[in-house]
């Protein structure tokens, strides 16, 4: 991985029960060296394409090879390109030596203890939907 | 870290239409936005535009040389010029990502939105005043050019079809015409959770629906042509069966297909009693046009 000491990272989260979250396509770390592109896939619904990070066991492959990893997040109409860009803003922001961590999108309301909590979703992002990674 | 330059274009002019898939053919969002670190190159498209090509934004890189023309295969988006300004365009955008401008990194090159979710008339948005309008963003999901192709895919069967040829699954994508059809492999994945299950690879010319009669030609298993299939027998992927055992279209020769091209699971045996049915891996090699996804088709 490059720049590993000095990449910042974003979370994903798609389930909303802690006890589900079990695999790469329920939660996923990223660094934002990988990313690729942005493309909104409707008017509520964004893929944000990264590199290939990881290298799970197959069972969390997508079952579509030759594409990029992909988380999709589920945005409030009419923001995406405000979304977009205050996505942009965040991973060029400082300061440069924090712990590098940003939550995105976690749909998380459940803790392992059965304890609730909010979901937490930044800017106009409302869900984090399907994560392919491989 | 570096501070990342990002690029912006919109090419739909109602923010209601702005949802990715102009015209709905697939491969041109309405919208995107790209690293500048992923131009390849800035040309004229003509003497009223200009192309930006980008490293692969949705498809893995993947090096075509020796396999296949690959005149197509950039992704790129045009934007439209005043005639004669298209040098000016590239001078002005190449200073725009080369600047030491501090801002948060975000750039619009051009969005042609002029009536936004509210259903108020604004502006379009172009970083120079000789950009006229945003072209198609062109950004493919399957990999270009004509020649030598292969795919892959993992498919769970519908655990539903409860008839000897039903069709429990069906790839992704459709070859186009005058494709040769080389070679093929299944493989089981995972194992169904029940005692009857086995599958075998059909080719047609249209798309079918599960637990629908599979059509066309069966391609690898017991029923293929001549009874090629190494070894000569259908898939088995019950609960008794091997884990990653596989089967190969074997010596099966290379079919000409003038149509279109789809593929599909059948299930050899009634496997309604499956709670979840087995994974199947597929593969298959082409010579000819690139791959369409279904979903664009």
């Amino acid at each position: 991985m490059t720049n590993n000491n000095y990449d910042k990272y974003w979370y994903f989260r798609n389930v909303a029960n802690e006890d589900s979250d079990s695999n790469q396509a329920t939660s996923i770390m990223l660094p934002l060296s990988k990313l690729v592109s942005m493309i909104p896939t409707s008017t509520t619904t964004m893929k944000i394409y990264f590199k290939k990070s990881t290298h799970g066991t197959p069972v969390f492959e997508s079952n579509i090879t030759g594409q990029h990893g992909s988380v999709e997040l589920t945005i409030t109409q009419g923001k995406v390109k405000e979304t977009i860009a205050a996505l942009i803003a965040l991973l060029n922001s400082g300061p440069k030596h924090n712990d590098g961590i940003k939550i995105i999108s976690d749909n998380s309301t459940v803790d392992f203890d059965d304890t609730t909590r909010k979901a937490v979703h930044f800017s106009h992002i409302t869900s984090c939907g399907t994560i392919l990674a491989r | 870290m570096k501070i990342e330059k990002w690029l912006y274009f919109r090419t739909e002019a109602d923010e209601d239409n702005d949802d990715g898939d102009t015209g709905s053919v697939g491969n041109n969002p309405t919208s995107i936005c790209v690293p500048a670190s992923a131009i390849k190159a800035i040309g004229p498209g003509g003497n009223t535009s200009v192309t930006i090509k980008f490293d692969n934004l949705i498809t893995a890189e993947d090096d075509a040389l020796g396999k296949r023309r690959n005149q197509d295969g950039n992704d790129y988006i045009s934007i439209n010029t005043t005639q004669g300004k298209t040098f000016e365009v590239m001078e002005a955008l190449t200073r725009l990502i080369h600047s030491n401008s501090v801002n948060d990194g975000f750039f619009v090159i051009a969005d042609d939105m002029t009536t936004n979710f509210a259903n108020e008339v604004v502006k379009p948005t172009y970083f120079h005043p000789d950009v006229t309008s945003c072209g198609a963003i062109v950004a493919h999901e399957q990999p270009q050019g004509t020649g030598i192709h292969e795919y892959y895919e993992e498919i769970l069967c519908d655990a539903g079809a409860d008839a000897d040829g039903e069709v429990v699954g069906s790839l992704s994508i459709s070859l186009p015409v005058q494709c040769i059809l080389l070679e093929g492999a299944l493989t089981t994945l995972t194992l169904s959770d029940h005692a009857d299950s086995s599958v075998a690879l059909n080719f047609h010319n249209a798309a079918v629906a599960d637990r629908t009669a599979a059509g066309g030609t069966e391609y690898i298993g017991a029923g293929s042509a001549s009874t090629v299939s190494i070894p000569n027998a259908d898939l088995n992927c019950g609960s008794g069966g091997v884990q990653f055992d596989t089967l190969h279209s074997g010596t099966h020769p290379p079919v000409d297909r003038a149509a279109i091209t789809h593929f599909a699971l059948k299930t050899c045996v009634d496997s309604s009693g499956a709670t979840q049915n087995a994974k199947i891996g597929v593969y298959i090699k082409w010579w000819g046009g690139p791959a369409v996804s279904i979903a664009n088709a």
